[in-house]
């Protein structure tokens, strides 16, 4: 092999940077310049180029400098040099340092097996069954393959929710890698704690939030402190998002700063959150003084003698008067310069709401009470007061007010209460209040609604299941699956209905309830699963209906591919 | 089952067009399989499509290549079935019967039986070309034959004369009078390229079309502009002396100008090499909706030597042979001449294999190697190449020793960490650049890829930590 040009470092003894040489140092931009304007106007190569400039020489040597009307010669001169330079570009010696390694995994790694989960799951766009396959891969105590490792953080950058699944699989790797990519600082555990000052001094509302709700977890003085730092530069939307962290950790050393903001801010949203945050703590100032105003209106009668010796004391009647105007104590109307009028932040009742004046005001009072209050000063249990306050004139105003302050003071036996009351069916709270609860009784709960419902509906009626699912699936927590008692109860009625043909008649009729039986695939118990594969593979002339089955088919087979990687193989 | 399936990368490499891949992965269920099975010999599955009877797949993985079957009516070859059966054998082979159907031995029966009459045939007409000739006869044919070489390339040789003289005016104007005239539709230059066609010389028009086509684009265009112009110009000095050029660069200008050199005449009389060849990057570039273009790089185990396989499928039509990174193959090469050949033709081949885990791809061992060291003796191969070819569109490149780097705060692109703290900037592909870091986790490894004079499209990888192959398909160029 013959080369058509001298590479400027041929030579073997030339060696690191003692190459890099000037390739037609002076040429090249004076070629470029009377390319640029014409070769109509004079130009010529200098005569004396730099020292040791083996191309310049080479030039010369090809082309004397006379010669540069002849035709084609600028561009052959800037063509030479083009090549020259291709040849001997070295790569530019950048400061950054070598990239240090991933530390050691302390988990084994995951088989490829769950890497090709993820991308299935993922395919079928089911958050559900991501969670679970997470949930499978951190309980197996292992992380994920390298190849999945870009997937997860970029998932978790999308979907915050998921975050905390993909977190303990990342192993070392995985944040390793998350520290090199900004976009994925969420993954990088340690940066994340050292940049904690930053996000709260330059992060967005959400992040800023997510620093607070953090530090509530460990030192909640100190988060309460940062926030007071700031509060006076927040916005009225800040305020409100950020106060409402105070709830993690809550304790009588934040009354102070509450009951400042339920006084004086000007935003009305912060005041009515600063009011929630003060009824939950029942020894407040504030929360004392509701119970002085609710004391007078509830008439409790003492109890009747048992009616035999050894039946259990009935507590006694009770009754309820709605107070007559806001004010510091009922009797007396209230002076204008009562010094409580700011108990009441949101004492101007809504133009259209179903309660009238009084009625509202009784509902303000109740949802900022106490509910530990109502128990202790009548006697009975939350469910026992509800049984009785259909007769009540106030029935609304009540159940409205203590769903409230379930949800505001977090107190499950209230809310699981509220949950069976038959009045909360329309109030739409019957999600906030179900994840109050732990996970058995939410499950407990589902599965009570679930027979009730078939037990008390016609066969009918029964073709409106899918709503009922839909609402249950709907409260029911987003990453894990049913226990074994609903889904058996699940999979018994499902079995029915794909006996008598009627499901896969239903599938055919609605679109929406593929949908439905999808999630119940990801929700199901394993054991139970076994019931939706009965339905055919596929149905001839239907192509969009073999579509779904494929799809479901496909769907049970990843959750049974993932229950047998989850179950030890006895060896 | 002895025979290793092929991984899921591997498949895709397979497929005519990027649209396929995207159709077969939305086939991966294996509810849709209601058949699934494969022996040594084949891979064969039924797949439940919009008819009332499936569709029956089925790949023959025994003799050399692989070739695929299928009933369904896709012009696409492989089609999507094809692949996504071989993707779920990758996913979990053990979802496949070993047990034959019927319908699969037929297939393969009748394969072996065509098999044998093609090479009958293929003997008889071997046989009738070492049949003794009349010498006048072929005196003739040779005499006729370069007659008309001479007056192809006298055709060839006015085109660029009148080419030269274009660019003389151009040149007389300045650049800058290109900016202002030619940027957008350019029908100055579009009419010279078409005038380049009309000489033979489509080369020619294809260098001046994209050259112009870098007129305004990014802040340094007028020197980009002045180095194609100026290798185009040298191209044009080169055909216009072509008797007096040795014979290796006449192929090479001879390619480059645009005048392909004949299969048949590189199979007969092309430099042969024997060797035990690996695969050691391979890419495919969509040039346009129906034409799609295959690079595979090999190099030889004994000979250390690098070829370059390219193959070209039309309208999704598929290629020929199937080639995975990886996989060795005893073949016989033959190269298109040329100063230092790179292209080649397999002549024979027998059945792959699945490399040896050993230390490939080698780097060329020279003189140079122990004086500059392994990296330096990469640029100095580089350069030498560059230098034996410099019409080439790019060169391989293999970089012992370096560490992948993500772009720092102020650059953009991703970049190669030298032993020696130099950057080598890389042309790579969004969806490759943060599996390929999580995958090889900072290791030093030694990169194989292409080098187009700016950047480095990377192709494979070797570490400690593993092999890395760069996705087979890149977008439409």
């Amino acid at each position: 092999m013959r080369p058509l040009l001298t590479s400027p470092h041929t030579s073997p003894s030339v060696k690191g940077d003692a190459a890099m040489r000037p390739v037609a140092a002076i040429d090249g931009p004076l070629l470029l310049q009377a390319a640029l304007v014409g070769s109509n106007r004079p130009w010529a190569l200098p005569s004396d180029p730099l020292e040791g400039d083996a191309v310049a020489a080479l030039l010369r040597e090809a082309h004397p400098p006379h010669n540069t009307d002849a035709p084609g010669q600028l561009l052959r001169l800037a063509g030479a040099v083009a090549w020259c330079r291709r040849a001997g570009w070295m790569a530019p010696v950048v400061s950054t340092a070598e990239l240090p390694l991933p530390l050691p995994e302390t988990r084994a790694p995951a088989s490829p097996a769950w890497a090709a989960l993820w991308h299935n799951a993922t395919a079928l766009g089911l958050p559900r069954l991501q969670a679970l396959v997470l949930r499978g891969m951190n309980q197996q105590q292992h992380h994920a393959p390298a190849d999945l490792l870009p997937a997860l953080l970029q998932q978790g950058r999308q979907t915050v929710a998921l975050r905390e699944l993909i977190q303990p699989v990342l192993g070392e790797r995985g944040r390793w890698l998350a520290g090199l990519n900004p976009d994925w600082a969420w993954g990088h555990g340690v940066q994340e704690q050292a940049d904690t000052e930053t996000q709260w001094a330059q992060g967005s509302l959400e992040q800023r939030r997510a620093v607070l709700l953090a530090q509530r977890h460990s030192t909640p003085d100190a988060a309460r402190e940062r926030l007071q730092g700031v509060w006076g530069e927040l916005p009225a939307r800040d305020r409100h998002a950020l106060i409402g962290t105070l709830k993690v950790g809550l304790s009588v050393s934040d009354e102070a700063f509450l009951t400042h903001q339920l006084q004086k801010d000007r935003a009305q949203d912060v005041r009515c959150m600063a009011a929630d945050l003060l009824a939950a703590l029942p020894q407040s100032a504030f929360s004392q003084r509701m119970v002085a105003r609710l004391r007078p209106l509830v008439q409790v009668a003492p109890a009747p003698p048992p009616k035999a010796a050894n039946s259990p004391p009935s507590p006694g009647e009770w009754h309820i008067d709605a107070p007559l105007e806001a004010s510091a104590s009922c009797a007396p109307p209230p002076a204008p310069e009562d010094p409580y009028k700011s108990d009441w932040p949101d004492a101007q009742r809504p133009k259209h709401d179903t309660l009238g004046e009084r009625a509202w005001l009784l509902y303000q009072l109740v949802r900022r009470s106490p509910l530990s209050w109502w128990t202790q000063h009548t006697g009975r249990s939350p469910n026992e007061l509800l049984d009785t306050i259909d007769q009540n004139d106030w029935a609304e105003a009540l159940v409205r007010g203590w769903t409230h302050a379930a949800l505001t003071q977090h107190d499950p036996a209230w809310c699981l209460a509220l949950l069976t009351h038959p009045r909360l069916e329309a109030s739409g709270h019957a999600m906030a209040l179900l994840s109050q609860l732990d996970a058995p009784t939410q499950e407990q709960h589902l599965l009570h609604q679930w027979t009730q419902w078939t037990q008390s509906t016609s066969p009918k009626k029964k073709r409106h299941w899918s709503a009922v699912v839909d609402d249950l699936v709907r409260h029911h927590d987003p990453h894990a699956v049913w226990g074994e008692q609903l889904s058996t109860a699940m999979a018994q009625f499902l079995d029915e209905r794909i006996r008598q043909g009627e499901l896969l008649q239903e599938l055919q009729q609605h679109h929406t309830l593929t949908r439905t039986l999808r999630e119940l695939a990801c929700l199901l118990h394993p054991q139970a699963l076994g019931v939706l594969s009965r339905l055919p593979a596929s149905i001839e002339h239907n192509s969009s209906l073999t579509e779904r089955l494929h799809g479901l088919h496909h769907l049970i087979d990843l959750r049974q591919t993932l229950h047998h990687l989850c179950t030890p193989t006895p060896s | 089952m002895s025979r290793i399936p092929l991984t899921s990368a591997q498949v895709l490499a397979l497929s005519p067009d990027e649209a396929s891949n995207k159709a077969a992965k939305g086939l991966l269920s294996p509810a849709k399989w209601p058949t699934l099975g494969a022996n040594d010999d084949a891979v064969w599955g039924e797949c439940q499509g919009s008819g009332s009877k499936p569709y029956q797949t089925q790949v023959d993985v025994s003799g050399g290549g692989i070739t695929f079957r299928c009933s369904c009516p896709s012009r696409k070859f492989p089609c999507k079935h094809g692949l996504a059966l071989l993707l779920l054998q990758a996913q979990d082979a053990s979802r496949f019967n070993p047990q034959q159907p019927p319908w699969v031995s037929e297939w393969l029966a009748s394969r072996r039986e065509r098999a044998e009459k093609k090479e009958a045939k293929l003997e008889a007409t071997q046989a009738a070309k070492t049949a003794p000739v009349d010498p006048t006869l072929a005196a003739k044919a040779t005499e006729q034959a370069q007659k008309r070489e001479q007056k192809r390339w006298q055709r060839m040789q006015a085109g660029a004369t009148e080419l030269s003289l274009w660019l003389d005016d151009l040149m007389r104007q300045g650049l800058a009078s290109l900016s202002v005239h030619h940027s957008g539709s350019d029908t100055s230059a579009s009419a010279m390229a078409a005038r380049m066609v009309d000489a033979q010389a489509p080369g020619l028009g294809q260098r001046l079309t994209q050259a112009v086509a870098l007129v305004g684009q990014g802040p340094h265009w007028p020197e980009r502009v002045l180095a194609q112009l100026g290798s185009l110009q040298l191209l044009m000095d080169a055909l216009l002396r072509i008797d007096r050029l040795p014979a290796p660069v006449q192929a090479d200008v001879r390619q480059a100008t645009g005048w392909p050199i004949d299969k048949d005449t590189v199979l007969l009389e092309g430099a042969a090499i024997t060797d035990r060849w690996r695969v050691i990057g391979t890419i495919t570039l969509e040039r346009d909706e129906r034409l799609s273009e295959r690079r595979v790089w090999l190099q030889g185990q004994h000979s250390h030597r690098l070829a370059l396989v390219l193959d070209f499928s039309f309208a999704g039509q598929g290629f020929a042979q199937s080639w995975h990174t990886d996989q060795a193959t005893q073949a016989t090469l033959r190269f298109y001449p040329g100063n230092q050949p790179l292209r080649a033709l397999v002549a024979t081949s027998e059945p792959p294999s699945s490399a040896s885990a050993d230390a490939w791809p080698h780097p060329p061992t020279t003189d140079t190697t122990t004086a500059l060291g392994p990296t330096a003796a990469a640029w100095q191969d580089l350069a030498t190449c560059m230098a034996a070819n410099p019409w080439s569109p790019s060169w391989p490149l293999l970089l012992p020793q370096v560490q992948l780097h993500p772009p720092s705060a102020d650059q953009t692109a991703w970049t190669l960490r030298t032993t020696d703290a130099r950057h080598v900037p890389l042309d790579v592909a969004a969806v490759d650049t943060w599996p390929w870091m999580a995958q090889t986790a900072a290791a030093h490894m030694s990169v194989f890829g292409e080098w187009d004079g700016q950047a480095l499209h990377p192709l494979s990888a070797w570490s400690a930590q593993g092999q890395w192959v760069a996705s087979a398909w890149s977008g439409a160029v």
